[in-house]
């Protein structure tokens, strides 16, 4: 035990900062999927189309007038609600998310925040807890952001209905 | 060849601008004024409500969207206890929602609990702002803490509280008053409450100096909740007042027409009369409840042409909500049920009085047609699913048509509540028109416009179109289909209905091509 310390000591003593030599890995790694033997790895169409594809073939996650140029007042602030919103939806409606809620569209509109995207029926289907829950997002976001929020989410049945593509 | 026309008309143009004298002289309009919302109405000209989608409460997807009246309220309902549930949990916990960058502040979105009347400081203040809040129930406690406290409460407080606790009988607002919440507006179970003696209402009334005021209030607090006690005492003080010469005010004299019988209630209208007090469209409207109470069919429909005929003598133009009460007592009520009417006798009096029903119903939509409707009353949207009743039951295509154009005209602001008597409205309306219509796919256009959105799927409806489609000899399986798809949703396949839907499936043909497109 006492020796180790002492080893710690050693080491902590001859210990100086360095440049790192390490060269840079210049390979573009987003956008790309490990694909499987069987193909059962399942893409939509946001995850299959590329990072460059944006703006052309596919859009934005997030909606709004903050990302352009002389209109940066709070963008900081945009990314941190979007970033609440995100968690909050993931967070309450754990079983009926599909692709982890990875593809919630955040719209803005005048002072409204649209959250648009899909859900699937949980195992157990009851509208009425739907309805209930829907009504208690849109409130607890309207009061926490102190602007109104709606929900536009639709619902497939499960997860394989939003397939673009299996690799 | 080109280029000598191309430098032709260069010539020309050269030529032409240098002679300003032949050129037609440019003028411009003068603009055309406009209001500052007049693009705003271009605008929504071009767009209307879309009748196939759901009401923009419920959520636009084929799995949510309710199909039964049941389902809507059930669906609207909870959708409004979760808002509820998370404004409860920012009132209990507001420092969690203190995302403060919101400029103005937006008191909408930082919700409070109304301050307790038993730890709240006691002053006269603090009461004021529970009137004013219309919480009636604390605002009674807090009353008597300050009495039990001795801490004097101005005159003027005194009197707004009274105002208040008589107005609602020393209870909390009703449902039909809450302004916040439309299910609990629309849905909310309504008590027909008596009134509370030896409560905060009847204390004040006591305490403070009688005069012409405090009396109409009490008079028109214990008529408003009667009962027979009450109502012997709120006469007994309109004797005791007038013979110590007091004048009272007019609500006080419409809560007591209303509670009276026609024939004292003439009387009371002739004392009005000669204390001037001029009567309103309300006391007209507490005149034809008077006479709607009159048992006998003759003489009722004479009282209410005496108080039409008077109001137009006096100038008063009738509100949507005196109609209503004349609608709805135009036939008897024992007659209104099929199985009481099995008599010849009451047959042919039903017949009677139905006929009489029509052509009120007549002249109140001539009168109606060309005006511009606003709600008076709460009870001025009741007229229109009134009226439908009586023209469903008299089978009058025409009228009815009549009724819902005025019903959907611009002119007309009186709407009906959503899901609750709309919803009756144009039920009655779509019956109608499909028992009266031969055309299948009539019947069609019209289903599809209505069902669901504005009308429930329900069973007599589901049965009258099966009747239909049996009964004609033409096959309409869009409509069929749509029948059964709706009643699927809204589970009618278990009974005679899912028998029906069978029934009708087997006299499908197949194999005849246009039946199945």
């Amino acid at each position: 035990m006492l020796r180790s310390i002492q080893h710690v000591e050693n080491q902590l003593s001859q210990s100086c900062r360095h440049i790192s030599t390490t060269s840079t890995l210049c390979k573009n790694r987003a956008g790309k999927t490990k694909s499987t033997t069987n193909r059962t790895q399942l893409l939509t169409y946001e995850m299959a189309q590329k990072p460059h594809h944006l703006g052309v073939r596919k859009s934005w996650l997030t909606w709004h007038s903050q990302n352009l140029e002389e209109f940066r007042q709070s963008q900081p602030l945009v990314v941190a609600q979007d970033e609440v919103v995100r968690r909050f939806i993931r967070g309450f409606f754990p079983q009926n998310l599909i692709v982890s809620g990875n593809e919630i569209v955040i719209k803005r509109r005048g002072n409204v925040l649209i959250v648009a995207g899909f859900l699937q029926y949980s195992r157990r289907l009851d509208i009425r807890r739907i309805y209930w829950m829907f009504g208690f997002a849109e409130e607890f976001l309207s009061i926490l952001l102190k602007q109104p929020v709606k929900l536009e989410l639709a619902f497939v049945e499960s997860e394989k209905d939003v397939a673009y593509n299996y690799i | 060849m080109i280029g000598r026309v191309g430098l032709g008309r260069v010539i020309s143009r050269s030529l032409s601008t240098a002679e300003p004298a032949t050129q037609s002289k440019i003028t411009i309009q003068p603009a055309i004024e406009r209001s500052p919302t007049d693009l705003l109405n271009a605008l929504s000209e071009t767009v209307g409500p879309d009748r196939t989608a759901p009401h923009f409460a419920y959520i636009d997807d084929p799995i949510t969207i309710p199909s039964t009246q049941n389902a809507k309220k059930t669906y609207f309902m909870a959708k409004e206890f979760g808002k509820r549930a998370a404004r409860e949990l920012a009132a209990e916990w507001p420092t969690l929602f203190a995302f403060d960058r919101d400029q103005p502040r937006l008191p909408a979105f930082r919700p409070q609990h109304h301050p307790d009347p038993l730890k709240v400081e006691p002053t006269d203040k603090n009461l004021l702002e529970m009137i004013e809040s219309r919480k009636v129930l604390d605002a009674c406690m807090l009353y008597e803490r300050m009495r039990s406290e001795n801490i004097d409460v101005s005159e003027k407080t005194q009197m707004e509280l009274f105002r208040t606790v008589a107005y609602y009988n020393s209870q909390n607002i009703p449902f039909s008053e809450w302004s916040e919440w439309a299910g609990m507006r629309n849905y909310g179970e309504y008590s027909n409450a008596e009134w509370k003696s030896g409560g905060v209402a009847d204390l004040l009334f006591e305490t403070l100096p009688r005069n012409d005021e405090t009396v109409s209030i009490m008079i028109a607090g214990l008529c408003k909740f009667s009962n027979h006690s009450s109502l012997s005492r709120a006469r007994e003080l309109f004797k005791e007042h007038k013979a110590a010469g007091g004048k009272l005010r007019r609500e006080a004299f419409d809560a007591l027409i209303e509670v009276s019988n026609y024939s004292v209630a003439k009387k009371l209208i002739q004392e009005m009369a000669e204390a001037k007090i001029n009567p309103s469209v309300r006391t007209f409207q507490a005149l034809l409840t008077s006479a709607a109470r009159t048992a006998k069919f003759e003489e009722r429909i004479k009282a209410f042409t005496e108080v039409i005929g008077e109001m137009q003598a006096v100038g008063v133009e009738p509100s949507l909500s005196c109609y209503y009460v004349i609608a709805k007592n135009l036939i008897d009520n024992n007659l209104l049920d099929k199985e009481k009417r099995e008599s010849e006798e009451n047959k042919a009096k039903y017949g009677r009085q139905l006929t009489v029903a029509v052509s009120w119903c007549n002249e109140i939509q001539k009168q109606i047609e060309e005006k511009n409707l606003s709600p008076i009353t709460a009870t001025c949207n009741l007229f229109f699913a009134e009226a439908m009743g009586i023209h469903y039951r008299a089978a009058n295509v025409q009228l009815a048509e009549n009724l819902l154009s005025i019903y959907e005209s611009k002119k007309n602001q009186v709407q009906m509540p959503a899901f609750t008597v709309e919803s009756t409205f144009y039920n009655r309306y779509l019956q109608l028109i499909i028992e009266q219509t031969s055309s299948l796919t009539k019947i069609h256009e019209l289903y599809k416009s209505m069902v669901p959105r504005l009308v429930g799927v329900n069973n007599s409806l589901s049965a009258l179109v099966f009747r239909k489609l049996s009964a004609s000899s033409d096959k309409n399986w869009a409509l069929l289909r749509r029948v059964i798809v709706d009643g699927i949703a809204a589970g009618q396949m278990n009974g005679i209905l899912g028998e029906e839907m069978r029934k009708q499936l087997c006299n499908v043909q197949l194999h005849v091509r246009n039946h199945c497109i």
